[in-house]
């Protein structure tokens, strides 16, 4: 059995869809277990009191890196298959500090504003509501957007092509930076 | 050990030997199952004859996906042309349940194509018997002999029916390659190119 296992037949569209409901309600759960749906957790990360936020995210990143790189090396996963988005490097820095802004703002990212809403908390609930709003004024503005959008594009390339060193050394440093960064931070908040 | 810590020993181990792994994409590593692979060939289920191409192209197969692997010179219908050397490349934007179908001018890249996609891990994939020779002697030209009985004639029917399907010309020749209505022509017997030739001046 050959992962993606939708690439390779498996299932059909339909189950997919089934399988992503699965694979989003374990998410959110997750999420919310991490306390992840409670916007002063996360504000404290931009102030640097909590730093919830950069362990969950990195710990995110390892798991799903190693399980990637090492299924992928054993022939379990085709990883050529696994889509990679594009990179657009200027319109995705300048969408980066405007996201920036607004996560600080709000609190929350799309994910968590989510999962917020899900909880029923108004803050969640009204941030869904902007993120939507913004998104319909983008689509509506699309047009006079399309010159600013593909610019600089850079296609589908990964942090080990761009750097030209094997995937493997770009794993370990990711680890490395990863673990030392968890040590660090124990470290600090025993401190403070 | 708590938990933390047993992570990060498996996070580390698994971190600090993956530069020493190699690369994780399959192509790089494609192993060839020898026996499975002889076996396929010596019970003919590594190609496919012309006809039978130009009935799944009819019937719309599913996922069907053609790959001209030689120069492509002329493309078979619904047919792109992937160089050889480009196939590894390609092969992971096609989807292992398709069905694929490699071909050359000659077959001799098509059968050394459809070994690569064997060990790339498609399993319905099939070279073309003959490459565009094939095609176009099967398939554009199909041939009936003047003196063929009408068990013959009947059989040649839905062949015919299929050679104008695809705006081919069967034609009543000797079995000999290169007859004509007119009998076999003097001079060298034609080659792929110049029968590519001739179906581009007649207009097909």
């Amino acid at each position: 059995m050959t992962f993606p296992l939708f690439e390779y037949g498996a299932f059909g569209d339909t189950t997919a869809l089934a399988v992503a409901v699965v694979i989003g309600v374990a998410f959110g759960w997750a999420l919310e277990r991490a306390g992840l749906g409670f916007a002063p957790k996360l504000a404290g990360q931009f102030l640097l009191t909590d730093f919830t936020v950069f362990k969950v995210l990195f710990t995110a990143v390892v798991t799903a890196m190693l399980g990637v790189f090492w299924l992928g090396r054993l022939g379990v996963l085709d990883l050529a298959r696994v889509y990679v988005p594009e990179t657009f490097i200027v319109p995705q820095l300048v969408g980066g500090v405007i996201f920036g802004i607004g996560f600080f703002v709000v609190g929350l990212c799309p994910g968590t504003a989510c999962v917020a809403a899900a909880s029923g908390r108004l803050d969640g609930l009204v941030a869904v509501a902007g993120m939507f709003a913004g998104v319909l004024l983008a689509g509506l503005l699309f047009d006079g957007l399309a010159g600013v959008y593909a610019r600089t594009p850079w296609g589908s390339v990964t942090l080990a092509q761009w750097l030209d060193v094997p995937y493997g050394v770009v794993v370990a440093a990711v680890v490395v930076i990863a673990l030392v960064g968890f040590a660090g931070l124990e470290r600090w908040e025993r401190r403070v | 050990m708590k938990w933390p810590q047993v992570l990060a020993a498996v996070a580390l181990t698994g971190g600090l030997l993956a530069p020493f792994a190699g690369s994780p994409y399959r192509a790089a590593h494609a192993a060839l199952d020898v026996s499975a692979v002889a076996e396929a060939v010596a019970a003919e289920r590594d190609h496919v004859t012309a006809i039978e191409l130009a009935e799944w192209i009819r019937s719309r197969t599913p996922g069907l996906r053609i790959l001209d692997v030689g120069e492509g010179e002329y493309l078979l219908p619904g047919a792109e042309h992937v160089p050889i050397a480009s196939l590894p490349a390609v092969a992971h934007t096609l989807r292992p349940i398709d069905r694929i179908v490699v071909y050359s001018s000659g077959g001799a890249h098509g059968a050394q194509a459809w070994v690569l996609m064997r060990a790339l891990g498609f399993t319905d994939v099939y070279s073309l018997q003959g490459g565009v020779d094939a095609w176009l002697s099967e398939v554009m030209s199909p041939s009936i002999s003047p003196t063929a009985t009408r068990d013959e004639r009947q059989a040649f029917e839905p062949v015919a029916e299929l050679s104008r399907y695809f705006g081919g010309q069967p034609v009543v020749a000797d079995p000999a390659p290169g007859g004509t209505a007119a009998g076999r022509l003097p001079g060298p017997p034609p080659t792929t190119a110049s029968r590519i030739a001739a179906i581009r001046r007649r207009g097909c």
